[in-house]
């Protein structure tokens, strides 16, 4: 009887332990980097993990007739440089580093999401 | 004795592993679904929890685009199309959609004095705000244009479903009020499949449906209008709509003078009204919409009064210089301002 209690506690407070490490595991997973989408067409033409860009660079993305979009990608940042969509709406929302908002340049259906960062875990959703 | 323990030990067993299976099982048995697509010239993306959600999504999107044929100007063969070139020749039969929103349409029309005003469209189209035509017209075209309350000469007939124009200088444009009416019907038809957390944005507009899966409130940020991809508050709501206009939305310039889309149909100009952009908050988000842009054009004080008056409406005014007013009842949405 005496023996056979402690196993009994130890046993518990393993399994304790190691369901709480697994709980810690699971949830740190949502804890990813800050990842930009870049959408044409609705189709994913790439998507970059802003964390990990040392230099900034731009990224040309052609559609029909003459559509030019020139996203300029930086660390932790990214936006849409140049278009010449008819309202330049795109350029104007200039950098983005997460929200919800994404840059979207309607005209040449051309979208740029950010994912995974912590704004997206505090709000749900955006009204603007 | 023996026995005894081991049954405790069997106990122990029995308790761990079923807790660590509801535990998991919070995790995996519900099911997600979403989906974005471009619709009524508009980002639409649908958001849905639980049972059926693949189908619930689905079939709201299919319902937005069912409407787009309705109510969009760009389609040339929608319904409001039809309307615009034949209303004034004869009195035309509508579908029991387009019927609705004229009654409604016709309703904030007549609440905001004609702020809000559903029979603008030559006037919102001589701008062209948000095409690559977009310009400051002619005085002498704007003119004819301005200050004419058509929305008093739409003659609706409610026992044949019929419009009719009584001037040619009204034509029906619903841009300030179909994204909100489209997003209730989307509402509808997720409910309809049994779904009871979902979560609708439509270029903006926000349409909560149930609590989110866990229980809790959605927790919906606010466009800050002078750096839109920040936030400048936030409200948590269940159940409810929450629609944002502001002059930062669609715009173009000319001579370094900014001209933003929400044009006051008694000057003929992008509205001056001191505002940057308001937030209505109702259970409704045709009503949202449309109050949005009501508001938008009326200013603070007008605008606090008029949504005073209303009941489950709420909203939240940012002045363009960052004074931010809300209604009395806004504190039930845990409004609270971001730094």
């Amino acid at each position: 009887m005496k023996s056979k209690t402690p196993f009994l506690v130890v046993t518990v407070l393993a399994l304790l332990v190691f369901s709480l490490l697994g709980a810690y595991f699971i949830f740190s997973f949502k804890k990813s980097k800050t990842i930009a989408k870049i959408y044409k067409d609705k189709k994913l033409v790439c998507s970059i993990s802003l964390d990990d860009v040392n230099q900034a660079y731009t990224i040309e993305i052609k559609g029909e007739n003459g559509e030019i979009n020139v996203i300029e990608v930086d660390k932790g940042k990214i936006r849409m440089k140049e278009a010449n969509c008819p309202d330049g709406t795109c350029v104007r929302m200039g950098w983005i580093n997460g929200g919800l908002l994404p840059v979207v340049c309607l005209p040449h259906h051309v979208v740029i999401e950010i994912e995974g960062e912590d704004d997206a875990e505090k709000f749900d959703d955006k009204a603007y | 004795m023996d026995k005894k323990k081991i049954s405790i030990l069997n106990l122990a067993w029995i308790l761990i592993l079923t807790a660590s299976l509801s535990f998991s099982g919070c995790r995996t048995d519900m099911q997600e679904a979403s989906k974005t697509e471009e619709i009524f010239g508009t980002i639409v993306s649908v958001k849905a929890y639980g049972e059926n959600a693949e189908e619930a999504v689905f079939a709201a999107l299919e319902k937005a685009k069912e409407l787009e044929k309705i109510f969009s100007l760009t389609i040339s063969d929608s319904e409001i199309n039809y309307v615009n070139q034949n209303a004034f020749k004869d009195a035309v039969k509508v579908s029991d959609e387009m019927f609705y929103l004229v009654c409604r349409a016709d309703y904030f029309s007549r609440l905001s004095g004609g702020a809000f005003d559903y029979t603008i469209e030559r006037l919102i189209d001589l701008w062209g705000i948000g095409n690559d035509w977009a310009r400051v017209p002619k005085i002498s075209e704007i003119e004819p244009l301005v200050g004419l309350h058509d929305y008093k000469n739409i003659v609706i007939d409610s026992q044949n479903h019929e419009i009719k124009f009584k001037t040619d200088t009204a034509m029906l444009n619903f841009g300030a009020i179909a994204k909100g009416y489209i997003a209730d019907e989307m509402k509808s038809e997720i409910l309809k499949h049994g779904v009871k957390s979902a979560l609708l944005n439509l270029g903006g507009n926000v349409l909560a449906i149930g609590k989110k899966p866990d229980g809790s409130l959605w927790k919906i940020g606010i466009a800050n209008p002078f750096n839109p991809s920040s936030n400048i508050a936030f409200v948590e709501v269940a159940d409810c709509s929450v629609v944002t206009s502001g002059n930062y939305e669609k715009y173009f310039e000319e001579d370094g003078v900014r001209y933003h889309h929400i044009l006051n149909p008694e000057t003929g100009f992008p509205s001056k009204s001191g505002l940057a952009g308001t937030t209505v908050i109702s259970p409704v988000s045709a009503d949202c919409d449309a109050l949005s842009t009501a508001t938008f054009i009326l200013g603070v004080e007008k605008s606090v009064k008029l949504i005073e008056s209303l009941d489950g409406v709420e909203a939240i005014f940012i002045s363009e210089n960052g004074d931010i007013t809300y209604t009395s009842g806004i504190s039930k949405y845990h409004f609270k301002e971001l730094n």
